[in-house]
């Protein structure tokens, strides 16, 4: 009881204290372009690193992950609304598996 | 549109985080009864760390009996990127001082990637993307903790693409009409391809957003906004 009232509490921190450390500085002061620029390619480094190569893990075969990547970027290109594309990819990603575990 | 508007339409852009968080919520209440832990312990951590690969990664260590002290060591490695994205987005966004501590709070890969991208961002529609993403990964999981076990498993495996789907449709948007730039999210995918086969994942995707960062940074490309 103890151990997972202390342990919820040093995890919370673990996982707070890094979310709240930009919320105080005040960094927008640094005007240099290369930093800026830094920054701007934050949010689309962080999407690469989170897509890949974590999606080869759907549906536990790293083909499975790519064709329904595939599918989800066609879909993206041609302007499919986001709801729309979790649904479609979904289910295909669910076809695949039920597919997958037939043929073993 | 005026702020409870506003709220409710971020309540609604939450709508594709909410398709991904819910079975993801679900599957972690499950596996979280079945390895013995204690509903309030699951319920309590979901509510207060609200971050899923730790979560995920606490069952483990829960069931390996791992002290306290190393528990909050390992979740803090897998949070370091936290700081990287905060710093980008709060630097991005001139909120007042108790927005930037509900947007902080309410950061995650999925709200970060779903609002970091956007030209300029109401207070009320970012409050309305972090609080219904927060309400469903507790909602998920107060569903997985109770009904948890009736729920197909295959049905939660198709959805595991769910997030995936977010992350590409975001990406592919922010891309159009400059895809020059693909070069940002290309380079930090290799990276963490080859760093997360030497360095647990947490720790191997922080550096991989820097290196990708950096690489933008001297590529040049991006617009300074």
């Amino acid at each position: 009881m103890n151990d997972y009232l202390l342990a919820i509490l040093f995890m919370s921190l673990a996982t707070q204290i890094p979310r709240l450390i930009p919320a105080f500085g005040k960094i927008s002061s640094i005007k240099n372009p290369h930093f800026k620029r830094f920054l701007a390619s934050i949010p689309l480094a962080a999407l690469g690193a989170l897509i890949f190569p974590g999606i080869l893990s759907v549906g536990g075969n790293p083909i499975i992950g790519i064709l329904g990547a595939s599918l989800a970027f066609f879909l993206a290109y041609k302007g499919a609304h986001v709801m729309l594309n979790i649904l479609l990819s979904s289910l295909f990603v669910t076809l695949c598996i039920i597919l997958s575990n037939s043929m073993l | 549109m005026n702020q409870d508007q506003t709220f409710l339409s971020g309540l609604k852009g939450s709508a594709p985080i909410m398709t991904g968080y819910i079975p993801i919520a679900i599957a972690y209440g499950v596996i979280g009864i079945q390895e013995g832990i204690p509903p309030w312990v699951l319920l309590s951590m979901s509510i207060l760390i609200y971050a899923g690969a730790s979560q995920f990664m606490a069952i483990n260590l829960f069931s390996m009996g791992i002290s306290p002290i190393e528990m909050m060591f390992t979740i803090g490695v897998i949070n370091l990127r936290h700081i990287v994205m905060g710093i980008s987005f709060q630097n991005r966004f001139a909120f007042s001082f108790k927005d930037r501590i509900l947007s902080s709070l309410g950061l995650t890969d999925e709200t970060f990637a779903t609002l970091s991208l956007r030209k300029d961002l109401a207070p009320a529609y970012m409050r309305g993307v972090m609080v219904g993403s927060y309400g469903s990964w507790i909602f998920g999981a107060v569903m997985g903790i109770l009904f948890g076990h009736v729920l197909p498993p295959i049905l939660s495996q198709g959805l595991a693409i769910a997030i995936y789907v977010l992350f590409i449709t975001l990406l592919t948007a922010s891309l159009k009409g400059r895809w020059k730039i693909v070069y940002i999210p290309l380079s930090s995918m290799m990276a963490n391809l080859l760093l997360s086969t030497i360095l647990p994942s947490g720790l191997s995707i922080v550096l991989s957003i820097l290196i990708g960062a950096i690489i933008g940074s001297i590529q040049g490309g991006v617009d300074d906004e």
